[in-house]
């Protein structure tokens, strides 16, 4: 099991102290009607927007008197909020400014510097140093105080880890001794940062149906119930390590791909705080990991739309 | 004319152990099936020529002396943003359509071991993969340390140090330009095995100190600070703030 990791700071943090809200947005410079986040959500889903460049604005809220984390009266601070995204490598800053109690800023995304999902993260930090006092952070840059990170999906597959690769290997040519020539596929974690789907190709025919991208056909149906018989098993097995590997308190994991599967069915599932913080107790409790598996069973039913698979496989057949 | 194409995933179970040898070639009329157009349009038959030219005058010459000598021109060659040349497809084109022998060429081992798949494929848009593969580790390191400065200076720094390669697409604070231009600057030419020494500690720093708010002059104290003094407890901030 992967270690959980969790930042310890010898001085007062003030956790979850800044509040980020999307008050707008503009795709290609028209302002959109309609919402992009449901409410308590900090996921904006772009996915279908098509679009070259948005623009979000945000505002954001200091909940909590700061001087508290400063032995100064007037305590030199700066809000920074960052945008990251994991696959383009890219880490800029999009607002840094004097503290006060709130302000707007915009976030402006052009489409051909991102891939999957975007990250913003607002942070407290010391402007300048003061001597130092036990229990205090006194450096000049040292991180003083944090918010709850919002994502941006602008593609597809981007989120809850569903973009995971399928590989075809001819399963009697692995010297491996977990994968024999009589299994469908194999799921390698050996490497959490990039998890692989083996298909054994001994069958053509099922290759074939696996590589098609038709939307509509016998093939295309064919080909999503395939997947689903392939990734549910394996989206529970790695759902069930991510909800054992993730930090419930941070949200924070050794693997992006174990915090954002976390993320997701914690926020699909409606989890609150309190919920979240037991479900590590939950994993070691026999009689409670029932109730846990029926719960991420439902999850990724609904997550890769199961039901609407074989309703239509019904449909495509009786007709 | 050639033009940068896309190779499918389906196209990806024909690289089999005698592909990867070089012991044969794949049927193009079966790989031609997975090729595809981008919806964008770039010309590679320079960037073919001077692959091959490479491979040519530089025979058995180190690795490092041909990694210098593509990266930049795989780079200038491939005028692609971030969001398309973190598509797996336009790599595995290059490697298993267009120049496979590039690939054997590079990597091949001295001890007559295969090269790894993960030279010619990027299997997703993991920085992991793209990291690995023989044409999108180049093109990667070089659009990671290009500057309008000093051009590509930073980029061939690179391929001095195998810690530097790993760790330039390694963790989330080196997706900080200016982290890498200072981390290039403190600490070329130090030895790789001075180095894994001294990358745990400033990972340990980026989650107290807010790198974000540091300007170059200030990074460049905080890594130093890391690699003079060696020692977790040292006051480096003092440092910093000497420097600034």
């Amino acid at each position: 099991m992967a270690s959980r990791k969790t930042t310890l700071r010898p001085y007062s943090f003030a956790e979850n102290c800044i509040d980020l809200e999307l008050e707008s947005f503009k795709i290609d410079g028209s302002i959109r009607k309609g919402t992009l986040v449901d409410e308590g959500s900090k996921s904006i889903d772009l996915t279908s927007k098509g679009f070259e460049t948005a623009t979000l604005k945000f505002s954001y809220n200091i909940n909590e008197d700061l001087s508290e984390y400063s032995p100064e009266d007037e305590p030199p601070f700066e809000i920074l909020v960052k945008v990251q995204n994991i696959t383009t490598h890219t880490r800029r800053v999009i607002l840094r400014e004097n503290i006060k109690d709130s302000g707007t800023f915009e976030v402006i995304l052009q489409r051909k510097d991102f891939r999957g999902q975007i990250e913003i993260e607002p942070e407290i930090v010391r402007q300048d140093s003061t001597h130092q006092q036990q229990g205090y952070a006194t450096d000049t840059r040292k991180i003083i105080g944090d918010g709850a990170e919002w994502t941006i999906d602008i593609d597809e597959n981007s989120a809850s880890g569903s973009g995971i690769a399928c590989v075809c290997e001819d399963f009697s040519e692995l010297e491996d001794e977990r994968i024999t020539a009589d299994m469908m596929f194999y799921l390698d974690i050996s490497n959490m940062d990039e998890p692989k789907i083996l298909l054994n190709q001994k069958s053509e025919k099922m290759r074939n149906i696996m590589d098609n991208r038709a939307s509509q056909g016998k093939n295309a149906r064919i080909r999503d119930i395939l997947n689903d018989v392939v990734f549910l098993p394996v989206m529970y097995q790695l759902l069930l390590r991510s909800l054992a590997s993730t930090d419930p308190k941070t949200g924070e994991s050794s693997h992006p791909l174990e915090r954002s599967m976390f993320r997701g069915f914690t926020r699909k599932m409606d989890y609150d705080e309190e919920k979240i913080e037991s479900l590590a107790s939950t994993l070691e409790n026999p009689s409670e990991v029932e109730e846990l598996s029926s719960e991420i069973a439902r999850y990724l039913q609904i997550e890769r739309d199961i039901p609407e698979d074989i309703q239509k496989m019904i449909n495509r057949v009786q007709n | 004319m050639t033009e940068l194409k896309l190779l499918t995933n389906g196209a990806l179970h024909m690289v089999d152990r005698e592909f990867i040898k070089g012991n044969k070639e794949l049927d193009s009329t079966k790989l031609s099936k997975y090729v595809e157009q981008p919806d964008f349009s770039i010309e590679i038959d320079s960037l073919l020529d001077k692959v091959d030219e490479v491979m040519e005058k530089h025979g058995s010459s180190k690795k490092s002396v041909i990694d210098k000598k593509l990266a930049s021109t795989v780079h200038k060659e491939l005028d692609l943003t971030r969001r398309q040349a973190s598509n797996p497809e336009i790599w595995n084109y290059l490697s298993i359509y267009e120049r496979p022998e590039f690939v054997r060429y590079r990597w091949n081992k001295q001890d007559g071991e295969k090269v790894a798949k993960n030279r010619y494929i990027v299997r997703s848009s993991s920085k992991q993969s793209l990291n690995r593969q023989a044409f999108s580790s180049l093109w990667w390191v070089a659009e990671l340390t290009y500057s309008e400065e000093v051009g590509y200076d930073y980029t061939e720094k690179v391929f001095d140090s195998q810690e530097f390669k790993n760790w330039i697409m390694g963790p989330s604070y080196s997706r900080k330009d200016e982290v890498v231009r200072a981390m290039l600057r403190e600490l070329h030419g130090v030895q790789d095995e001075k180095l894994r020494e001294i990358l745990p500690g400033l990972t340990e720093r980026t989650s107290t100190y807010s790198i974000d708010a540091m300007n170059e002059k200030e990074l460049r104290g905080l890594i130093g600070g890391l690699h003079d003094f060696n020692d977790k407890d040292a006051d480096f901030m003092t440092k910093i703030k000497n420097l600034v």
